[in-house]
């Protein structure tokens, strides 16, 4: 049974929340996968051809995977605490090839890794984005070789190891906004609003965005 | 089940011409010759309307301006719904 509590009191508890699961300000002890599980992320695909994909676009345009999705993705894979900024909610088969954004093609990927992490996976992404749109390799092969096991599909498709780097201590390319669901407004960090409005949720400003969100007052601020 | 606001905004306002299904699939096409398909079990209905607004979680419900309103159980969520315009041409995958 639902139990209602006051507006401040929610607000309050979601903020906590949010604090305690993203940035616990100790070093995470959990896992960090440079390899998915194939049993829980064999990868999947739309049915789309060469020239679904090779359109500019095309990943903005299918990217939608929900916060709540997102939290199924960390917690199939034991990945109960974590900073912001240390996973990224990777498509296995990446949008760009076709890929879906069912959970059995999302797996959390550490950004932190090195040199096997999430800025590498986005190079072969891209790399063999490229080849198939070139018509110089086949877009099913590329699906295949990507979802068997990326970092030899990066070998063989890109050729060189990524560079070795030292991860920083927190960074956040995917920064969190505040979502005022019933205004469809977003805030950013710092706001007044941010994390207090009344029916909100917190999730990546791009996601934000793919669901059709926008800024408040243009700049969320 | 959440609003979706990317697939509402794109196939809002757009009226049914007519919807046929099989094969794990409903194929609803727009009087603007674009076509909603969504892999579902669900039995095929006889739609009529134009899209109010879409919620998409497990299942999909679409919502209609003559009130009706019809939800069709995904065979795979996040990869069950498509919808193309005229010529082919992908608009919203998920």
């Amino acid at each position: 049974m639902a139990i209602a509590l006051p507006r401040i009191t929610r607000t309050a508890i979601l903020i906590l929340v949010a604090v305690c699961s993203q940035s616990g300000g100790q070093e995470s002890e959990q896992p960090r996968p440079i390899l998915p599980d194939p049993k829980l992320t064999p990868g999947d695909a739309f049915d789309v051809t060469k020239e679904d994909i090779c359109v500019r676009g095309n990943a903005r345009k299918v990217r939608n995977v929900t916060p709540a999705l997102k939290r199924q993705v960390y917690a199939r894979y034991g990945i109960t605490r974590w900073k912001t900024g240390d996973y990224e909610v990777d498509h296995l088969i990446p949008l760009s090839l076709g890929g879906s954004n069912s959970i059995k093609s999302l797996w959390p990927q550490s950004t932190r890794t090195s040199p096997w992490n999430s800025d590498a996976k986005v190079a072969l992404d891209r790399r063999l984005h490229n080849l198939v749109c070139a018509g110089k390799l086949d877009l099913r092969t590329a699906q295949q070789a990507v979802a068997s096991n990326w970092i030899e599909a990066y070998k063989k498709y890109v050729g060189h190891e990524p560079k070795t780097f030292n991860p920083p201590e927190s960074s956040s390319p995917d920064h969190e906004v505040w979502v005022n669901l019933r205004s469809g407004k977003y805030w950013r960090p710092g706001s007044r609003y941010y994390g207090k409005t009344s029916r909100g949720e917190f999730m990546t400003e791009i996601d934000a965005l793919d669901r059709g969100y926008s800024p408040a007052g243009g700049t969320g601020q | 089940m959440p609003p979706n606001h990317k697939l509402t905004n794109l196939i809002k306002g757009r009226t049914v011409e007519r919807s046929t299904g099989g094969a794990g699939k409903c194929v609803i096409t727009f009087a603007d010759g674009s076509a909603l398909t969504i892999k579902s079990a669900t039995t095929t209905p006889d739609l009529s309307g134009s899209v109010t607004a879409v919620f998409v979680g497990d299942d999909l419900e679409l919502l209609f301006d003559n009130g009706s309103r019809h939800r069709f159980t995904l065979t795979n969520p996040g990869a069950s719904a498509a919808v193309r315009d005229a010529s082919g041409k992908v608009e919203y995958l998920g």
